[in-house]
């Protein structure tokens, strides 16, 4: 092969490259945020971080309520119907799976995001 | 490396081998804290992805070799090089998916990982579409060499580059394999399996891609 191919062959590789990143990269992540969520209007994945001391179960209701703050600084009460996540305590970041509903934001899954530190108990 | 991977003592000693990676992976290795006992599938998990990305970047080598000399050897082993990177880059969707499961509580939520290993698993599956589509063996073998080499170009971007881009999160964690830091925070016996079973996994990889290539030879070789 020579120079001269060899050289065009990499910049083709280079552009294509180039091209896979940008094309992929809108597509590439579900997490949005709470306002981005609300423009949707169904059914989005928040990212954020939790206000751990908001975090309260209401036992009567059976109803897990807590603040999470997203990736643009708003923060808004999710409500969960049901038990808090076993490692929500622990949790880096949480991911809210549902939709915006006035004030709250009604989420039908929670995804938590441990630490990842191989040490035993 | 071809007389190692075939003989009958090499053989045995990565049975033994990994007999005992997997009864180091769940007694002599502590669980994990807050991950608890399902930490363990690291030693599987990380690994097939370890194996998958070390196929498929034999699959280029072999592929490159193709387009140089054109012998039909490095083609077929090309084939089977994509071959085991594809069915240890499922076995690596699969694990992966169940940790998420105990981990982040949802087997498959799209997640940047998750979103970038499914169009790996697509790029190489269309690699076999491509082979299967082709009956000259001289073109099939032109085109997918030329195919092998770009779609490793996505390899190092999917699995690299592209999950920590800024403005792109995720809930998998920077692994040992995938850090981007180097910094490795395991509990010692746990690093002695992992590692153990890294070096098992190749093996595996080694051995069976061999096997394959020499299937192939007795067909194709007679002499």
């Amino acid at each position: 092969m020579s120079r001269r191919k060899l050289v065009v062959v990499l910049i083709a590789l280079a552009a294509f490259a180039v091209f896979g990143i940008t094309a992929f990269r809108s597509a590439l992540t579900p997490y949005v945020t709470f306002a981005e969520a609300a423009a949707v209007g169904g059914s989005a994945q928040v990212s954020g971080t939790v206000d751990k001391a908001s975090a309260r179960f209401d036992s009567a209701s059976g109803l897990f309520y807590f603040d999470l703050t997203d990736t643009s600084g708003t923060t808004m009460t999710v409500q969960y119907e049901g038990a808090p996540p076993v490692n929500f305590d622990d949790a880096e970041s949480v991911v809210a799976v549902g939709s915006v509903a006035g004030n709250t934001f009604v989420a039908k899954k929670i995804l938590v995001k441990c630490p990842s530190k191989y040490h035993a108990e | 490396m071809r007389h190692l991977a075939e003989s009958a003592v090499a053989k045995w000693a990565l049975g033994i081998w990994m007999v005992l990676v997997i009864t180091g992976a769940f007694f002599y290795a502590p669980a994990a804290a807050v991950l608890g006992e399902m930490s363990r599938i690291i030693y599987f998990h990380i690994p097939s992805a370890w194996v998958s990305v070390l196929a498929f970047l034999m699959c280029t080598v072999y592929s490159v070799a193709y387009l140089r000399r054109r012998r039909e050897m490095f083609d077929a082993a090309a084939s089977f090089a994509a071959e085991l990177g594809l069915l240890f880059c499922i076995i690596a969707t699969v694990s992966g998916s169940i940790f998420a499961k105990s981990a982040w509580g949802s087997y498959w939520n799209w997640d940047p990982r998750e979103t970038s290993i499914f169009v790996l698993l697509l790029i190489y599956g269309a690699y076999f579409a491509l082979r299967s589509s082709v009956d000259d063996p001289a073109r099939r073998g032109s085109l997918s060499a030329v195919y092998g080499v770009l779609a490793f170009i996505t390899v190092p971007l999917l699995v690299f580059v592209v999950p920590r881009l800024p403005a792109v999160q995720s809930l998998h964690p920077d692994g040992p394999i995938i850090s981007s830091g180097g910094s490795l925070d395991m509990d010692s016996k746990m690093f002695t399996v992992f590692m153990a079973s890294l070096a098992g996994f190749t093996g595996i990889y080694a051995w069976a891609f061999n096997l394959r290539l020499r299937a192939w030879r007795i067909i194709n070789e007679e002499d």
